[in-house]
């Protein structure tokens, strides 16, 4: 029972530890938004009820941005339809110009 | 019950949360700004936007970086002052009849009722064009802010003009100076060249993020222009103000907040004032009218460590901007 509730108490802030480094080092957000337009480095969205402000947004798409369709299947950025609805997870950094550039973005998932 | 040993090990553990947190944070910082190197050279690129040609030039600038987060305020201050030219609303000091047009629960912005008295004078929007697709036809367009460093220069952020999501270099921009809603106080300019890093254009390494951009007429005789300066030292706690045009709010209105410089970065100035998109470009400037940095980006707060932030005014920047800043200066007078 000690062993137990050791563990336990031990558990948790090392736990929670990691969970605060890995958000500090790999830092997540995200915000869905409609597909305007697509080409091979970038996707124009516009953003209504989301985490960040309402509007339209520029997301880059790198190397390493993970594309899924709505089955969890890899696509290519030009397989996404415009209309679609996506969901967007990146490093929460955003570039202030009008419209706003979604910076660092992990993965591109469709999910309408 | 536990043991003794048991409750030491877990307040250990619980304490070692409380100030780890804090060094991870400062960690972090640190990780993004280390380098081995002591000096850099520069790449810039120039595109010229009435022949359409670019050019590549090197930059010897000898330049020693820091290896952490600053946090000392002892070194070397180079500035040059700002130049207000004299009329009816401006006496050469910083104005304080700002009208607070609105104040949205804590966000501290004011507006700028009278956007030619100085300093704000010497800031402008800028409306911009972009082929996304490369097929000739403009199919994107964006605002930012710029603000005046000289007769005909401006400087703004590097992804303001270039945009790898945007098909690379903007194909038009014009420089609205002073604008204030539907009112153009003065003419508009356009651009002769704009100069960015190759590590913008190449990585849109956020570090680079600034354009130097040649207008094409003498903006700053009529609107003035902002001092620079950069300092070997830590800048924390600088009061410094950010105005630009943001987009939530009138298009085209002149909007200003203070507040301070929380963390000085070898390339990089965090700060806590507040910004929306649309001020990206927007100096970052002390009372004198000294700029210290150029706005580029905001951040959604996790963990509540992340601040808005710009580019820092380096040595190499600052140089540049002096090279191109005398340019002008013997072009018009």
């Amino acid at each position: 029972m000690k062993k137990k509730a050791l563990y336990i108490l031990i558990g948790i802030p090392i736990v929670a530890s990691v969970i605060i480094a890995s958000l500090i080092f790999w830092p997540r957000a995200t915000t869905i938004g409609t597909v305007l337009s697509v080409s091979d480095v970038g996707v124009i969205i516009e953003v209504t009820d989301s985490q960040i402000a309402d509007g339209q947004y520029v997301v880059t798409i790198d190397q390493n941005t993970v594309i899924l369709d709505s089955r969890s299947k890899h696509i290519e950025s030009s397989q996404i339809p415009i209309g679609s609805k996506i969901k967007v997870v990146y490093s929460g950094q955003i570039l202030e110009s009008n419209p706003a550039i979604i910076r660092t973005c992990y993965k591109i998932i469709i999910i309408e | 019950m536990l043991s003794s040993l048991a409750k030491k090990m877990y307040c250990l553990f619980v304490l070692s949360l409380i100030f780890g947190y804090p060094m991870l944070s400062t960690i972090s910082a640190q990780s993004l700004d280390s380098s081995d190197s002591e000096s850099e050279t520069y790449t810039v690129l120039t595109k010229n936007f009435v022949t359409g040609e670019e050019s590549i030039e090197e930059h010897g600038y000898e330049y020693t970086r820091q290896t952490s987060e600053q946090t000392s305020r002892e070194g070397e201050v180079i500035t040059t002052p700002a130049y207000f030219p004299e009329d009816e609303a401006n006496d050469n000091s910083i104005d304080e009849g700002i009208s607070i047009d609105s104040i949205i629960g804590t966000d501290e912005r004011t507006q700028v009722a009278t956007t030619t008295s100085s300093p704000y004078s010497t800031i402008g929007q800028i409306y911009a064009t972009w082929d996304q697709n490369g097929d000739g036809v403009n199919d994107a367009s964006s605002t930012c802010t710029g603000f005046m460093e000289g007769p005909d220069l401006m400087v703004k952020a590097g992804h303001c003009v270039f945009g790898i999501s945007l098909g690379g270099w903007i194909t038009s921009l014009t420089y609205y100076p002073a604008r204030n809603g539907t009112t153009y106080p003065y003419t508009s300019a356009g651009i002769l060249e704009i100069s960015i890093s190759s590590e913008w254009s190449q990585y849109e390494n956020e570090n680079y993020d600034w354009a130097l951009v040649v207008l094409d007429r003498n903006v700053g005789g009529d609107t003035g222009w902002l001092g620079k300066g950069w300092s070997t030292g830590s800048l924390n706690g600088y009061e410094i103000s950010v105005t630009g045009y943001p987009g939530d709010k009138t298009e085209g209105t002149m909007w200003t907040a203070e507040g301070e410089i929380t963390s000085t970065l070898t390339y990089r100035l965090k700060h806590d004032v507040d910004t929306y998109s649309g001020q990206s470009g927007a100096p970052m400037y002390s009372d004198e009218g000294i700029v210290w940095g150029i706005h580029t980006k905001g951040t959604i707060p996790i963990l509540l460590i992340f601040k808005n932030s710009g580019t820092r005014i380096n040595e190499s920047l600052y140089n540049m901007m002096q090279e191109k800043y005398l340019d002008g200066i013997e072009k018009y007078y």
